[in-house]
């Protein structure tokens, strides 16, 4: 480098930083409020999905371990910080001679890796006891079964003597009915890729792995709603993938499994539902599982989604209209009126109103007909029948299925009645 | 200015950087390019580290001792590379022409000969002093040499190992490597507590433990693997028609073995001595009401443990197949039958028209995994020729099938 270019690139340097250090500022400046809107949001009150709010004794006991781990790991943190600070400051360059060289101080070093393995133990204590509370399944009251794919939750109730007694399978999709108080082992998996299941107030998360079950166990202490969404990046609709835990009292869960089971109630013929009826069996059958409906001929009318979708699966509609969300819970069945009677209800009457389904007024049916015409303008799906080399044809997600109105006019009729 | 030695991979990174950029512009695959590019990269740091090391020396930066030193007078001496390189050329050629392995190990002696030859003409160059040459050719060479011929010795001796193990009887293997390990830390120990040892007897015994694992790794490798025992798979014994018959050839006495999938069970099924079917879910679930609940579209690992006190297998029936899967079904049969399949031979069995998994027949006390995908929902639940059901062949034992 010549003189002359070192004086050259001097000259330049001194404008130049001065830009800088306004750019800095004003980095600084949204670097705070960024920071600032961070913690603020941390603070909010009604959080659906906060761990710090837990509302069942699964939860409680994450509850119980996080704070006092948290709090030793502040304590520690800033005592390090403030030696560390200090040391900096009382020792900085003033010119002082260079002190005496020593090496080593065993006292200190050995008090140093004891003390931080005592504190490190203190904690791996109770950190494993809570592990294994959180493992068990045997003092547990209700089995169900969730399954994940791109990008819904199937949550099934096998047959067994739990849950108060289920004879017949029930099938549902999205929203999850538990008794308040039981404790719930959810037997999880996946059908497609690795979805992980978190209902923040119940209990921590659990990764949900295909050819894998996995289990976590749900109680809640009071009836409400409880959400959740998947928690492992899953793929394009990965953030439309949600849930939510309905707790209700031991009535309000007996009247909702029964309903579930209801022999399944044809559409008074001639009516609209009834011609509803006959589109859903030639339009949405082949993947759409309706139990106890019969084609014209008599025979049960079988889904075959793994004919059909990737994951091999699509939400059984059985009892779609005692749901209150849909589409992997992204979006509401019922209207603006009625959302909030079920979901601000008092907790008392949480089962109750929920368990009163959506009715004809309550219905949101701008985005149920905003699904039925065309379900992945809605939400992102693989569906786009030319791009579908990959998996063999198969979407995933519901595909476009070119409805006209009339057809989907006859749909809803037919859906309403679906509980 | 630039060493000799730097001269050529200044050279050899830049042809690649152009071969990179020419191969990227005029080709679509990204193979190529990513090979080309680290070519590239490679070759600009060995160049990087050939010319910081050479620069420290003075003698290689000062133009008249390159031209005129006695170390530019002193001839090259006698190198065994140029011969290997030959070798490894003419052993490309012959891989060209026969097999693609052989083509392989050719480009393999070529680079390698190659860089041999390449670093001890640069080193022989350095000096007059045949011994600072070779400890300025060792330390260039040696980080590369060490690693690869440790890797090299280190595989040939697992694979040794390995043949030698695969035609060995199991038993006998686990013996005779018991055997050799034991020697192994015994002559460690003797050398341990015997520091008088010298290096050439340490370097004897390796040399010949080494010769005599590979000699036996070749022997063995030419004679060939024992017999491994192959078991039919749920499939063959589903499409033979065997999952309603309580026979088949004999037990599988290895059924327990088949440990991968059983920490993650679907259930556990468990032919009881009093002959029924119990089953095992993980949760507070027991046997009753209608029986099983699995979930559809998804593959289920189902553990099955035999503990009745005889041969038995566990079946899974699916309903009815329809007239095509049985029209199917026959057309198979008799194509074995017409190329003379002799798999079963002996046994005769009945045709048959419903859709059926089962496990081997395994002993008593023993357990198998029976893993499968279920599509359609059952429907129906009690007693209907298309109602799914576990069974046990030979028995009565029954258990519900409930898929939602
Ligand atoms: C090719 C298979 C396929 C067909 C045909 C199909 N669907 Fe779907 N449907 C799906 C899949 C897959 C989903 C889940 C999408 C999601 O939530 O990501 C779904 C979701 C739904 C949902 C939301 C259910 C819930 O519980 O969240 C409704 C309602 C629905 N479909 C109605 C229909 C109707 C009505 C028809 C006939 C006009 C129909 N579908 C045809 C595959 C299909
Ligand atoms: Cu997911």
């Amino acid at each position: 480098m010549t003189a002359n270019e070192r004086t050259s690139m001097h000259g330049a340097s001194t404008p130049g930083t001065f830009g800088a250090v306004t750019h800095h500022g004003r980095l600084a400046r949204i670097g705070a409020i960024a920071t600032l809107g961070a913690l603020a949001a941390g603070c909010a009150n009604d959080a659906p999905q906060d761990t710090w709010q837990p509302a069942g004794d699964n939860a409680q006991k994450i509850h119980d371990l996080q704070w006092p781990v948290f709090l030793i790991a502040g304590v520690v943190g800033v005592a390090v910080f403030s030696v560390l600070f200090y040391a900096l400051w009382r020792y900085r360059d003033t010119g002082q001679p260079i002190p005496k060289q020593t090496h080593g101080k065993p006292a200190l070093e050995i008090g140093l890796t004891i003390l931080p393995a005592l504190i490190l133990i203190g904690v791996a204590i109770p950190t494993v006891g809570t592990l294994m509370a959180l493992a068990d399944t045997d003092d547990t009251d209700c089995v169900i079964n969730v399954t994940g794919q791109q990008w819904w939750w199937e949550i099934d109730y096998p047959v067994q003597d739990g849950c108060g007694g289920i004879s017949q399978p029930i099938v549902t999709s999205g929203q999850m009915v538990i008794e308040v108080g039981t404790n719930v082992i959810v037997r999880g998996t996946s059908r497609d890729v690795i979805h992980s299941w978190w209902i923040p107030k119940l209990n921590g998360k659990r990764d949900m792995v295909p050819g894998r079950v996995h289990t976590n166990r749900l109680q809640a202490d009071e009836p409400g709603i409880y959400a959740g969404q998947c928690t492992e990046f899953c793929g394009l609709s990965h953030a439309n993938m949600r849930m939510e835990v309905i707790a209700m009292e031991h009535d309000d869960f007996e009247a909702w499994k029964a309903n579930q089971i209801e022999a399944y109630a044809a559409p008074e013929p001639e009516s609209l539902a009834a011609e509803g009826e006959a589109t859903f069996i030639s339009q949405c059958a082949r993947c759409h599982q309706v139990d106890g409906l019969e084609t014209a001929d008599g025979e049960l009318q079988i889904a075959r989604p793994d004919l059909n979708v990737y994951s091999g699966a699509a939400p059984n509609l059985t009892n779609l209209m005692t749901r209150n969300t849909f589409a992997g819970a992204s979006y509401d069945l019922l209207n603006e009126t009625c959302r909030p009677l079920v979901w601000e209800a008092p907790s008392d009457r949480v089962g109750e109103r929920y368990n009163e389904g959506v009715t004809a007024d309550c219905l949101n049916e701008v985005e149920l007909r905003e699904w039925l015409r065309n379900a992945p303008a809605k939400k992102p799906m693989y569906t786009d029948p030319t791009k579908l080399e990959e998996t063999n044809s198969l979407p995933r997600g519901m595909p476009y299925l070119a409805l006209s109105e009339d057809q989907i006019d006859q749909l809803i009729a037919y859906l309403l009645e679906r509980k | 200015m630039f060493t000799t030695g730097s001269k050529l991979l200044i050279g050899s990174a830049v042809l690649a950087t152009l071969a990179a950029v020419v191969y990227g512009v005029t080709q679509v695959d990204s193979l190529g390019i990513v090979g080309l590019v680290s070519a590239a990269l490679a070759l600009s740091f060995l160049a990087g580290v050939n010319v910081w090391a050479r620069d420290s020396n003075v003698s290689a930066m000062d133009a008249t001792a390159v031209a005129s030193s006695e170390a530019a007078d002193v001839p090259p001496g006698n190198s065994i590379w140029p011969m290997v390189f030959a070798v490894g050329a003419a052993t490309v050629l012959l891989g060209l022409v026969t097999q693609q392995s052989i083509f392989t190990i050719g480009i393999v002696i070529l680079f390698a000969a190659g860089a041999q030859w390449t670093i001890q003409a640069w080193a022989e160059a350095a000096s007059a002093d045949p011994a600072v040459n070779e400890t300025v050719r060792s330390r260039l060479a040696n980080p590369l040499e060490y690693p690869l011929l440790g890797a090299v010795a280190v595989g040939g001796i697992a694979f040794s190992l390995s043949r030698v193990m695969l035609w060995l009887s199991k038993t006998n293997t686990v013996i005779a490597f018991v055997v050799l390990a034991a020697i192994v830390a015994a002559i460690a120990f003797f050398f341990a507590f015997r520091p008088s040892v010298t290096r050439g007897a340490i370097g004897g015994a390796l040399a010949v433990g080494a010769v005599a694992i590979v000699a036996g790794g070749v022997a063995a490798g030419v004679d060939g693997e024992r017999d491994i025992h192959v078991h039919e798979t749920t499939a063959d014994l589903a499409a033979e028609g065997f999952c309603a018959s309580p026979e088949e050839g004999e037990p599988d006495e290895n059924a327990s073995q088949t440990v991968a999938v059983k920490a993650n069970l679907a259930a556990e099924i468990t032919l009881t001595r009093s002959g029924t079917l119990e089953f095992d879910v993980p949760g507070p679930l027991e046997e009753g009401g209608l029986g099983l609940t699995l979930p559809r579209a998804n593959p289920n690992n189902i553990l099955f443990r035999n503990d009745s006190g005889e041969h038995r297998r566990l079946s899974l029936d699916l309903g009815m197949l329809t007239e095509d899967e049985i029209a199917a079904v026959e057309e198979a049969a008799a194509e074995d039958e017409a190329h003379g399949d002799e798999a079963h031979g002996d046994e005769s069995h009945e045709p048959f028209d419903r859709r059926q998994l089962c496990t081997t027949l395994i002993e008593s006390g023993s357990a198998q995994l029976l893993t499968f995908t279920i599509a359609e929902p059952s429907q129906i639940y009690e007693d209907d020729p298309e109602a799914y059901r576990f069974f046990v062949p030979g028995t009565d034992a029954e258990l519900n099938l409930v898929v939602p």
